[in-house]
């Protein structure tokens, strides 16, 4: 496209409820009551995200809450995530706050009715180690099941 | 072609005129086009329509082309209509194309016509 | 307004709330204090001080705003102080504006009437 693209901001003062479909690229700076799938989700400092969040990438620097599941999780120093972190890698700059039950490597458990992709791995159930890459981790880190 | 771009498009040395003194009641049926700065109670027919700013038409308007600086109310079908800044128009557009500048009063139900061949 | 809506097309600002490309948007949108841009598909309200349609975009449903501009296509019932539509815009629905401007080549089907008290 020439000028735009495709990416989909919601605005600092904006509010959504409702459904998404079909996006790509989000940005969220306002408050989004939803669910989406999307290939990069960003939340703001000031974004608000209450839903499920299935993407490839989804940078958290606001609020976040709900189901994610998503390959690469980077959760900045302002991050607050609860719910459910499911994630492929995780970086977490110091000061993010995670109080959610966060799983590693989640596509490749079977237990995971959501998971559409189920890795052809015969992975056995939980041995889960959730490899937090960086910085202090104030998560209550189970086992997924 | 009428719209913002046309000075005075429908003038050409074959128009009618109704000065903006003149007051008619009744049925105005033109096939030249028409300049109208009067007043009537009543319908026009016409092919080319300027309905000038001191104009004030109480009726129906059936006409190809017209252009409104003036007030209109009622029932216009035409295949293209331009409201200018100063229309002030109420009542039924039914029209193929349409063209309104900033300014021009308008409380009126839209209905898209096929274009006539007349 | 087409030069507003033109700065909105080139900076991105994060105020701004922009719904592009293939996305697609079913519920309610209060875009804010900000203005809201839209070149997908939006079903449902959407409250804001200004919005603007883009070519590709398609709105149905109802709007409540001070300004908007549609290049694409609206139905449904707008409540507005300012319209205006350009040559490529349609709308189809209940309009109620105080200030109109639309461009030849606009399609415009339903009704417009004034607004008789502002709503701010």
């Amino acid at each position: 496209m020439d000028k735009l693209g495709s990416k989909t901001i919601i605005g600092a003062s904006a509010t959504f409820t409702g459904k998404i479909a079909n996006a790509r690229v989000v940005e969220v700076h306002g408050k989004v009551n939803a669910d989406l799938i999307a290939e990069k989700v960003t939340i703001g400092e000031a974004g608000r995200f209450d839903g499920a969040i299935r993407a490839d990438l989804v940078v958290v620097s606001g609020h976040y809450e709900g189901k994610m599941q998503a390959g690469s999780v980077w959760a900045t120093a302002t991050a607050s995530i609860s719910g459910k972190l499911h994630y492929e890698t995780l970086q977490m700059d110091r000061g993010a706050a995670l109080n959610c039950h966060i799983v590693h490597n989640w596509r490749a458990k079977t237990d995971d009715p959501e998971q559409s992709n189920a890795g052809n791995s015969d992975v056995p159930l939980p041995d889960a180690s959730n490899k937090a890459k960086t910085g202090t981790v104030p998560s209550s880190s189970k086992k997924g099941v | 072609m009428i719209g913002k771009n046309s000075a005075s498009p429908m003038l050409s040395p074959n128009h009618s005129q109704i000065n903006v003194d003149v007051r008619i009641r009744g049925t105005i049926t033109v096939s030249e086009p028409l300049v109208m700065a009067g007043q009537l109670d009543g319908d026009i027919k016409a092919g080319e329509l300027h309905i000038a700013s001191t104009a004030i038409v109480s009726g129906d308007v059936t006409a190809q082309n017209v252009t409104i600086d003036g007030r209109v109310h009622g029932v216009i079908v035409a295949d293209e209509v331009y409201l200018s800044a100063t229309a002030h128009f109420e009542g039924q557009l039914n029209c193929h194309g349409i063209a309104i500048d900033n300014g021009a009063y308008v409380d009126a139900k839209f209905i898209k016509e096929p274009v006539t061949n007349g | 307004m087409l030069a507003k809506s033109h700065e909105q097309m080139t900076n991105l600002h994060e105020d701004t709330t922009y719904i592009l490309g293939d996305l697609i948007m079913e519920g309610s949108l209060d875009g804010g204090n900000h203005p809201v841009v839209i070149d997908g598909q939006f079903n449902g309200d959407i409250t804001a001080p200004d919005v603007i349609i883009l070519e590709q975009g398609k709105v149905t449903g109802a709007i409540n705003t001070q300004t908007v501009v549609i290049n694409g296509y609206f139905k449904g019932n707008l409540v507005c102080e300012s319209l205006t539509v350009t040559s490529t815009g349609i709308v189809e629905g209940e309009v109620q504006a105080n200030a109109l401007s639309i461009d030849l080549g606009a399609e415009v089907i339903g009704s417009i009437s004034r607004v008789n008290v502002k709503s701010n």
